[in-house]
């Protein structure tokens, strides 16, 4: 049977090749063997292929009616099984991985027919921190937090540290902004034993053309979407042409939420961002509140990446907590759990610290 | 006619000293309590004097009360002290003196060297009698500043060191203290649980603006109307006064309007 997945593996030795996070080359981690990215892309461009075939071959044999009685058709449908191509072994995965890990084996193995034709994305960000950085960060992470309970540091174990590359759209778009503003100018002054305060309202209006460069919005299901932006920002001036030399040894998922799904939370960003901008030209005033705006987009243009992520899961008190790290800039985000007693204790002791600053403050006044 | 021009300037001298002095009712030497504003009638001087003279012989000060009409363009801090070393100088532990003037509605209360030691905040004795001033209970805050002094004076001989009403334990201040404590406590605890994530939304892309294409094609601030409030300046209860003339060197003071 031919094979659906293929391996990258070292010309020179066999052994798995990965891409090493900051560099730019693809390295066998047995013998040391560097290649170029280039060299690696056509080395394996016709294993690429022939995957492929045997891949949309299988995919017209699919035949759900075959599966276990208990899978309902809608998860039969999500899982496609590919062949590890080191092994043998049956690599199920879900429909949007691109890359992944034979669990059998540990081979890193890509999945061709996830990038073909317009699944194939326009540019990646490579990896540039390693797993060890991503458990340092993670570590650092967990300081300054004065909540943190004493045994998650202590019996904390990292379950599992996963590097992805996660599908993003990253949109352009040039836009008209206008806005009109109510402002006030107040002024106060003293006329004889009265006190006059004199409040001056203007209406300011604004009207602005911009433009935005890859505002990032990740296309991926399973990614949660509060936690793709808050590893943000990237710095796009390391983004390369796409290569699936730079996908192995990593997982990778192709996009499941289309670029028309994505475009509503850029266009919100955008439109946010045009009226603070507007909003920041209104000056020298006291008080100053938007009345109405409008956001025209007159050039819109997407394009498809993937991005770097390492995912972290660690377990407290048999809860999961899920830590992201951007994967090019090490930004940690996340949600840490917190100890009830210290999140009572240390407020009351600064209620009952700040109390005497307060009894002197309202002396003066009472 | 040299003599007759320097006899009419004499003439017009002697009737401005006779026009002045007339205008001031004649005042009893020493007397504790004066009033030439007609604020406080008779049995009130007679009251107020008999309740000085008790004070000044348990302590052995000099108490003195001033009611004027005006002081004209004059200092009221500096006629205070003045008034006070004219009038009530020479008690073994010193003087105060509470002076009111009617027309510009002012008060002041002064302590010469030795009484300052006693009471070096004046201002306590004001807070006192502030309200009654305010009422137009002028009795009142006169009986006010008596009570205030033998206070003060009281809690010297008992516990020698000076009153201080800052000393005293505010109840009010200590609810403000404890409501703004818990507050603050409520705060911390929210800052401190928010801070246990950093997942959000992102609301805004301005790390994407290309800032250099920013163009504002109209930029417009167009005045509608203007909203004109008045109120009515707080009235201030004054503060420590410092002895600013030679005349009351080394005493104290605090006044204010009512």
């Amino acid at each position: 049977m031919a094979n659906t997945s293929v391996s990258y593996k070292c010309p020179n030795c066999g052994a798995p090749l990965s891409f090493q996070p900051g560099k730019k080359t693809v390295t066998c981690e047995y013998c040391g063997t560097e290649f170029e990215v280039a060299a690696i892309e056509e080395m394996f461009q016709s294993q690429n292929e022939m995957a492929t075939a045997a891949a949309e071959a299988q995919q017209s044999k699919w035949d759900i009616a075959g599966a276990g009685e208990n899978w309902l058709p809608a998860e039969i449908s999500n899982l496609q099984a590919f062949t590890c191509s080191s092994c043998g072994a049956e690599l199920v995965c879900d429909e949007n991985t691109m890359a992944t890990e034979c669990v059998y084996c540990g081979n890193p193995t890509m999945i061709p027919k996830r990038f073909d034709g317009k699944l194939k994305p326009d540019y990646v960000i490579p990896f540039k921190k390693t797993k060890a950085d991503a458990v340092a960060a993670l570590k650092n992470f967990y300081k300054g937090h004065y909540l943190l309970p004493d045994n998650f540091t202590a019996n904390n174990r990292v379950e599992a540290i996963q590097p992805m590359y996660v599908p993003f759209w990253l949109f352009d778009s040039r836009i008209n902004s206008q806005a009109e503003f109510k402002a006030k100018k107040i002024r106060r002054y003293d006329s004889g034993n009265m006190i006059v305060t004199e409040t001056k309202f203007y209406n300011c209006q604004r009207v602005a053309t911009m433009s935005f460069e890859k505002i990032p919005a990740d296309g991926s299901k399973k990614m949660d979407d509060a936690y793709m932006e808050s590893i943000e920002p990237f710095n796009y001036s390391e983004l390369v042409p796409f290569s699936t030399a730079y996908l192995t040894g990593y997982l990778a998922d192709k996009y499941d939420v289309t670029a028309e799904e994505c475009a509503a939370r850029a266009d919100k960003r955008v439109e946010n961002s045009a009226i603070e901008v507007l909003k920041s030209s209104v000056k020298d005033f006291n008080s100053v509140e938007m009345v109405n705006s409008a956001v025209v987009k007159e050039v819109g243009k997407v394009i498809y990446a993937l991005v770097p992520v390492w995912i972290l899961t660690t377990r407290y008190n048999d809860k999961p907590y899920t830590f992201m790290m951007n994967g090019q800039t090490g930004k940690v985000v996340g949600s840490l759990p917190y100890d009830s007693g210290k999140a009572f204790k240390y407020p009351a002791i600064a209620a009952l610290a700040s109390m005497p600053v307060f009894y002197i403050l309202a002396s003066m006044f009472l | 006619m040299i003599k007759n021009i320097c006899a009419t300037i004499l003439f017009l001298v002697a009737m401005s000293f006779s026009v002045t002095f007339a205008s001031m009712p004649a005042r009893m030497i020493d007397a504790e309590v004066f009033d030439n504003s007609q604020t406080l009638s008779k049995n009130e001087i007679q009251s107020l004097t008999n309740k000085i003279q008790t004070v000044q012989q348990k302590h052995g000060v000099k108490i003195g009360i001033e009611f004027l009409k005006s002081i004209g363009n004059a200092n009221i801090a500096n006629a205070a002290h003045e008034l006070l070393n004219k009038h009530y100088d020479g008690a073994a532990n010193g003087g105060i003196i509470f002076v009111v003037v009617m027309d510009s509605r002012n008060w002041y209360v002064a302590t010469d060297s030795k009484m300052d030691m006693l009471i070096p905040n004046a201002k306590d004795i004001g807070n006192q009698l502030i309200n009654n001033l305010r009422d137009g209970d002028y009795f009142g805050a006169c009986e006010d500043y008596i009570n205030a002094v033998d206070k003060s004076l009281s809690y010297y001989e008992q516990n020698g060191a000076a009153y201080n009403s800052d000393d005293e334990f505010n109840i009010m201040a200590a609810m403000a203290a404890v409501i703004l404590g818990i507050f603050f406590g409520v705060m911390v605890r929210s800052w401190l649980i928010g801070s246990m994530s950093n997942v959000h939304h992102e609301a805004a892309a301005l790390d994407y603006l290309k800032r250099e294409t920013v163009k504002f094609i109209k930029n417009r601030d167009t005045y509608l109307y203007t909203n004109t409030e008045r109120r009515v300046k707080p009235q201030s209860s004054g503060g420590r006064g410092s002895s600013g003339g030679g005349s009351h060197s080394g005493g104290g003071g605090a006044g204010g309007s009512f």
